[in-house]
C-alpha cells in the first residue's frame, strides 16, 4: 500500500505540472490582454507581455466606446445572438426529434438532406448565398446574418442523441392518455431536454456572437455593424492603405475584452448544464 | 394503383407533423445550401464573367486544376495537417481527461476544466494572435525559456520545418479543451461500481484507467473522430490568420486557395471547381469513415 | 391531437416563416421608393473616421453638391466584398479601387470610359490641378481613362528618429554604409538612455513591404519593370540585387534588423518605432506627422521627432517608391452616372479637397473670422477623411501639415516613381517576399533565393 501511495505522489505531482503548464498557456496571453486595456496610449505600444499596467489607465475604454462608439454594435450583436439563437435551438431541437422517429416516409431523404450541408463550408459557397441573400431582399438587414446560419447540422445530431436518451416509456404513458404528437414533443421531450438544449444554445451563442464574414458581407450602413466588424476594423489594423488613423493598442485590447466578456460569463454560468447536455447528447452512441 | 396511392398518403397523413416539424429546418438547407450548391456547380463549368453572359467551358476549369502544381501542394498540405488534426485532436485530449480525472482537489479540477476549455470559445483572430506573440524571437514567452538555458531564440514563425507543427499544435491547443469535456462526461457518466469492484481486486489507477475507463471511452472517441474528419477539410480561418510567405507553401491547405484564386485574382470559375473538388472528397472521405467506424445517424 | 389544433399550430408556423421573409424585403422595398436618387460609394478608405460618423459626411457630401450618397466601407475583405456585389449586380455608382485590383478586372469590362466627361470638366481637365501626363499614366491601351485618381499617393521613405540621431551625433546618412553604421549606433549605443539594451536600428513588417528605399541604391524598383524588349522581369530577383540582400543579411545577423520582420503587421513595426524600441523605419511619409502628433499628444514634453530621410545613393543613385494610384470609377451598371461624375469632379476641387482633408464643417472644424479651427474631433481625425493629400496642385492645407510631413513629401516627390502595375503584382509580393526573407534569415544564399523566386515565377505563368 504505502508503495502505491509513493508512486502515486509522484504521478500527481507530474500530473498536476502539466495542467498547470496548460493553464498557464491560456491563461497568461488573456492577462495580458486586459492588462494592456488598461494601459495608457503610449505604453500600450510596449511589444512585451504585461500582467499588470504600469500607470492603469481607462483611455482605452473611454475612446472605445466615445470615438469608435462600440455600444451600438454590441447592441446589435446581442439581438443577432439572441433572436438567432433562440430559433436555432427551436428549430433544430424539431428536427432533431424527427429524427429520432423510425422509418415513417421519407426518413431517408430528410436525413441526407440534413446531413450533406454540414459538409459544405460557408466559405466555399460564399458568391451564390450573397445573390441568394440578395434575391430575398434581405441584403443590410440583421436579418439576413440571423437567418443565413440559423440551422446546423451538428446540432440537430446533438438534439436527437439527447431525444434518443429519454425513455420511451414515458412517450407512450403519454399516449395512452391520448395527447398527441404535439403535445408529447413540446410536453413531455423538451423539459426534458433542457441540458441538450444548453449545449446547442451555448454552441450556436459562441458561433452566432463571433460570426466575422457574413456580417462583413451582407451589412453595408454602419448603424447596423455588429461587434466584430468593429472588432476587425480595430484589431486587424488597416494595412496598406497609406495614411489611415488607427487607436493605441489599450483600445484593441479594451474591444477584446468587451468582446469575450459576455462569452465567459454564459459559459460559467451554464456550464453545470453544459456538461450535462454534452455527456447525453453528443457522447452516447 | 389507387391501393398504392392511398397508402402513401395515409403514411404522409401518419408523419404529417414529424414533416412540419422538420421543415424549417429543410427550407433553410433548401435556400441557403442546396441553391447555392447548384449555383456554385454551375459556376465551376463556367469561364465566368462579371457582366454579360458567362460561357459554359465543360471541365476545363478542372482540368486546369489537376495541372496546376500549385493546386497538388495545396492539396497535400491539407492531407497532412487534416490527417494530424484528426488524429491529434482525437487523443490527446482523451490523455488529458484520464490525467483531469486523476485530479482530485475539486476546486483546482473545476478550475483547470473551465480554463482549458476557454480557447475554443475565441475566434482564430484572437488565438492565432496570442500564438504568433508567443513564438515571436524577441519577446516571446518560449524563446524567453530558451534564453534561460542559454540556447539562441528561433524565429518558429519563419521556418518552413516548424510551420506545420505550429499550425496543427496552435489547432490543439484550441480544440483539446472542448474535446476534453466530450471525454470527461463519458468518464463521469462510467458507473462507480465498476470503479470499486476494481479497486477490491486490487486494481491500481493505471490498471483501472487501462481496463475500464479507456474502452469506456471508445464510443466518444468515434464519434470525435468523425467530427474531426468532417471538419479536416475546411480549415481556413486559422490558416488565413496565421500564414505568412515564407511558411506558406508549406501550410496553404484547399479552403485558403479557393479563397484566394476566387477572391483575390478574380478567377472565380477555378475557384469554384476547386470547391465541388472539395465538397466531393468531404463527402466520400466522410462515407468512408462512418462506414468502417459503423457509425449512422 | 385533434385536428383544430393541429391547423393552428400549422398556420402559426407558416405565418413565423412568411414573416422572417416578408419583414425585411418590405423594409427594403421602402427604402428603394425614395424619390431623390442616393448614390452608392464603395470605399475602402475614409482617414480617421468611425463609422458611426458616417452619416455626418454623407450629409456634409450633400450639402455641398446636392447629391445624396451612401458610403459603405470595408477594409478588410474588401475584394470579397467587391466581388460578391459585383456578381450579383448590386447598384454602385462610385467604387474606389486600388491600381493593380484595377488591372485584373479591367479585362471584365465592368466601368464606363470617363475621358470625355475628364476632357468637358473644367476642373479635372485643368492642367493646373492635374497634369495631363499624370492622366496619360492611367490611360489604357484603348486611348480611353476609366478613372479619377483619389488622392496624392506620396510613397514611402526612411523614416529615422532625429533626436537620436542628434544625441548620438549622427550627420544624415548618405550611402548603405553610412545608414548601416547608423542603425548599428541605435542598436548598441543606447540611444534611449535607459541603460537597456533594448533598441533595434531598424523596424519592418511583411518582410520587405516597402524596402524600395534600400533597393533603389541600386536602382531597382518594386514589382514588375518590363525591358527593352517589352518582357516583363522583377528588379528585385535579379543579380543586381545580391548586395541590397546581403545588407539585410548583417543587419539581421547582428541584430541590428528587428527580428518579427516577417510576421510585424504595420501596427507593430509603428508601435516599435514609437515607443522608443526602433530608430528607423520605412513607412509612408504621412506617418512622420502622424508618429510626432500621436507622442506628443500624451506627452508634450517628449524628445521624440520623427523625420524622413533622403534615400541612400550608390550605383544606381537614389530611388523611393510611389503609393500605387487609388482610383475611383463609375461601374457601366450605375444608373445615376452624371451624379457620380459630378461627386468625383467634386473631390478634386478647393471645396472638395477641404472635405476630404479637414472633414465636417462645425464638426471637425469650425471657421473663425475667415480662419480654419480644428475642433477636438477634428484633431482626433488628423485632417484625414479619405485623401490627406489631394491631387491637386493647387492644394495647400490653410492650417499646415503636420510636424515633418512637409520635408518627407518634397524627397518623396523629389525621388520617388509609381510602382508599374500588372496583374501579377500579387503573386510578385508572394514570391519576393517568401524567398527574400529566407536569403535575410540566412538560410539560403542570395542567389539560390533570386534563383528559386525566377522559378516560382516560371511556375505561376509570369513569363508567358
Amino acid at each position: 500500500m504505502k508503495r502505491t501511495t509513493i508512486g502515486r505522489g509522484l504521478f500527481l505531482i507530474i500530473n498536476n505540472s502539466i495542467l498547470i503548464t496548460l493553464v498557464l498557456t491560456m491563461i497568461i496571453p488573456l492577462l495580458n490582454v486586459l492588462a494592456v486595456s488598461f494601459t495608457t496610449d503610449m505604453e500600450s505600444y510596449e511589444n512585451t507581455i504585461k500582467l499588470f499596467p504600469r500607470q492603469p489607465s481607462l483611455i482605452g475604454y473611454i475612446t472605445l466606446f466615445q470615438r469608435v462608439a462600440i455600444l451600438r454594435p454590441f447592441l446589435n450583436n446581442i439581438f443577432v445572438t439572441v433572436i438567432g439563437t433562440f430559433l436555432h435551438v427551436v428549430f433544430c431541437a424539431m428536427a432533431g426529434y424527427v429524427l429520432t422517429k423510425e422509418n415513417f416516409l421519407g426518413k431517408a431523404i430528410i436525413a441526407a438532406l440534413i446531413i450533406i450541408p454540414n459538409m459544405l463550408p460557408f466559405e466555399m459557397i460564399i458568391i451564390p448565398v450573397f445573390v441568394t441573400v440578395k434575391k430575398l431582399g434581405l441584403m443590410d438587414t440583421l436579418w439576413s446574418i440571423i437567418l443565413i446560419k440559423v440551422i446546423s447540422t451538428f446540432s440537430i445530431l446533438l438534439m436527437k442523441n439527447y431525444f434518443e436518451g429519454i425513455p420511451k416509456s414515458l412517450e407512450e404513458s403519454a399516449f395512452i392518455d391520448g395527447a398527441g404528437e404535439y403535445a408529447i414533443f413540446f410536453k413531455i421531450y423538451v423539459p426534458l431536454a433542457v441540458p441538450g438544449m444548453t449545449t446547442i444554445t451555448i454552441f450556436q451563442f459562441v458561433a452566432l456572437w463571433n460570426q466575422l464574414l457574413p456580417a462583413v458581407l451582407f451589412l453595408n450602413s454602419p448603424e447596423k455593424y455588429t461587434l466584430q466588424i468593429a472588432l476587425k476594423s480595430l484589431v486587424v489594423s488597416q494595412e496598406l492603405t497609406s495614411t489611415t488613423q488607427s487607436v493605441a493598442n489599450n483600445t484593441r485590447m479594451a474591444g477584446i475584452v468587451v468582446a469575450i466578456i459576455p462569452l465567459i460569463l454564459l459559459y460559467i454560468f451554464a456550464q453545470k448544464y453544459f456538461i450535462k447536455g454534452i455527456m447525453v447528447g453528443a457522447v452516447k452512441e | 394503383m389507387k391501393k398504392s396511392i392511398e397508402k402513401l398518403w395515409l403514411s404522409f397523413n401518419k408523419a404529417r407533423v414529424l414533416y412540419l416539424l422538420v421543415l424549417p429546418s429543410l427550407i433553410f438547407f433548401i435556400i441557403f445550401t442546396y441553391f447555392p450548391l447548384f449555383d456554385g456547380i454551375k459556376i465551376s463549368f463556367q469561364d465566368f464573367k462579371f457582366v454579360g453572359k458567362s460561357s459554359y467551358v465543360g471541365f476545363e476549369n478542372y482540368i486546369e486544376a489537376l495541372y496546376t502544381p500549385g493546386f497538388w501542394r495545396v492539396f497535400r498540405n491539407t492531407i497532412i495537417i487534416g490527417f494530424s488534426n484528426v488524429i491529434l485532436t482525437a487523443f490527446i485530449p482523451m490523455l488529458l481527461a484520464v490525467l483531469l480525472n486523476e485530479v482530485k482537489f475539486g476546486i483546482w479540477k473545476r478550475f483547470s476544466q473551465t480554463i482549458i476549455y476557454l480557447p475554443h470559445i475565441f475566434s482564430w483572430v484572437i488565438v492565432g494572435g496570442i500564438w504568433i506573440f508567443i513564438l515571436s524571437p524577441n519577446a516571446g514567452l518560449i524563446n524567453a525559456v530558451r534564453s534561460l538555458f542559454g540556447l539562441d531564440p528561433i524565429y518558429y514563425m519563419a521556418k518552413e520545418i516548424y510551420a506545420r507543427p505550429i499550425i496543427i499544435g496552435s489547432n490543439l491547443w484550441k480544440q483539446s479543451g472542448y474535446v476534453c469535456i466530450l471525454y470527461l462526461a463519458t468518464i463521469a457518466g462510467i458507473n462507480p461500481t465498476l470503479y470499486e469492484a476494481a479497486m477490491i481486486d486490487g486494481a491500481g489507477t493505471l490498471k483501472r484507467t487501462l481496463y475500464i475507463t479507456v474502452p469506456e471511452l471508445l464510443n466518444t472517441l468515434k464519434i470525435v473522430l468523425l467530427l474531426n474528419i468532417m471538419g479536416s477539410l475546411r480549415m481556413f480561418n486559422q490558416i488565413y490568420v496565421m500564414r505568412n510567405e515564407v511558411i506558406a507553401q508549406k501550410i496553404d491547405v484547399l479552403m485558403y486557395y479557393v479563397y484566394e484564386r476566387g477572391l483575390v485574382q478574380f478567377k472565380i470559375g477555378y475557384a469554384a471547381a476547386i470547391s465541388m473538388i472539395i465538397f466531393s472528397l468531404t463527402l466520400i472521405i466522410t462515407l468512408i469513415s462512418k462506414r468502417s467506424l459503423k457509425y449512422s445517424i | 391531437m385533434n385536428k383544430s389544433q393541429f391547423k393552428i399550430i400549422t398556420a402559426a408556423v407558416v405565418v413565423f416563416l412568411a414573416l422572417l421573409f416578408i419583414i425585411p424585403i418590405y423594409s427594403t422595398g421602402k427604402q428603394e421608393a425614395k424619390k431623390i436618387p442616393t448614390l452608392v460609394w464603395f470605399t475602402s478608405v475614409q482617414g480617421g473616421r468611425e463609422p458611426a460618423e458616417q452619416p455626418l459626411f454623407e450629409k456634409e457630401v450633400f450639402r455641398l453638391t446636392g447629391v445624396k450618397v451612401k458610403i459603405i466601407k470595408t477594409t478588410e475583405d474588401y475584394n470579397t466584398k467587391l466581388t460578391a456585389m459585383l456578381v450579383s449586380g448590386e447598384p454602385l455608382d462610385i467604387v474606389y479601387i486600388g491600381s493593380s485590383e484595377f488591372e485584373k478586372l479591367w479585362s471584365q469590362h465592368l466601368f464606363e470610359p470617363l475621358t470625355k466627361r475628364i476632357e468637358n470638366s473644367p476642373v479635372l481637365s485643368n492642367p493646373n490641378i492635374i497634369p495631363k501626363s499624370e492622366w496619360d499614366r492611367i490611360r489604357r491601351k484603348d486611348g480611353q481613362i476609366y478613372a479619377v485618381f483619389n488622392k496624392f499617393e506620396q510613397g514611402t521613405l526612411p523614416i529615422v528618429r532625429k533626436d537620436w540621431m542628434e544625441k548620438l551625433g549622427i550627420a544624415d546618412p548618405n550611402t548603405l554604409d553610412e545608414y548601416y553604421q547608423m542603425l548599428k549606433a541605435f542598436k548598441t549605443q543606447d540611444p534611449d538612455g535607459n541603460g537597456i539594451d533594448d533598441t533595434y536600428g531598424l523596424a519592418i513588417g511583411y518582410t520587405l513591404y516597402d524596402a524600395t528605399g534600400i533597393f533603389g541604391a541600386y536602382g531597382l524598383m518594386r514589382g514588375f519593370q518590363k525591358d527593352s524588349s517589352g518582357k516583363l522581369y522583377a528588379p528585385w530577383a535579379t543579380k543586381t540585387a545580391i548586395p541590397v540582400y546581403e545588407w539585410f543579411r548583417k543587419l539581421y545577423k547582428e541584430g541590428i534588423l528587428e527580428p518579427n520582420f516577417i510576421t510585424n503587421k504595420s501596427s507593430n513595426f509603428r508601435n516599435l518605432f514609437m515607443s522608443n524600441k526602433a530608430g528607423m523605419t520605412l513607412y509612408w511619409a504621412a506617418w512622420v506627422g502622424l508618429f510626432n502628433q500621436k507622442v506628443h499628444a500624451e506627452n508634450p514634453n517628449s524628445p521624440f521627432k520623427a523625420r524622413g530621410l533622403v534615400p541612400p545613393k550608390g550605383p544606381g543613385g537614389r530611388l523611393l517608391r510611389a503609393g500605387g494610384d487609388g482610383l475611383m470609377c463609375i461601374p457601366k451598371t450605375s444608373k445615376y452616372k452624371d451624379e457620380a461624375f459630378k461627386i468625383l469632379e467634386f473631390w478634386n476641387t478647393k471645396k472638395g479637397n477641404i472635405l476630404s482633408t479637414l472633414g465636417i464643417l462645425d464638426y471637425d472644424y469650425k471657421i473663425e473670422n475667415g480662419k480654419y479651427v480644428l475642433t477636438d474631433i477634428g484633431k482626433k481625425h488628423a485632417m484625414d477623411h479619405g485623401a490627406p493629400q489631394p491631387k491637386s496642385l493647387e492644394w495647400k492645407n490653410p492650417l499646415g501639415e503636420l510636424e515633418g510631413f512637409e520635408e518627407a513629401a518634397a524627397i518623396i516627390r523629389k525621388y520617388a516613381k509609381p510602382q508599374m502595375s500588372t496583374s501579377y503584382d500579387k503573386i510578385w509580393e508572394t514570391v519576393v517576399r517568401s524567398e527574400a526573407a529566407k536569403i535575410i534569415l540566412g538560410d539560403i544564399t542570395p542567389e539560390q533565393g533570386i534563383e528559386n523566386m525566377q522559378k516560382r515565377f516560371k511556375e505561376e505563368g509570369v513569363y508567358k
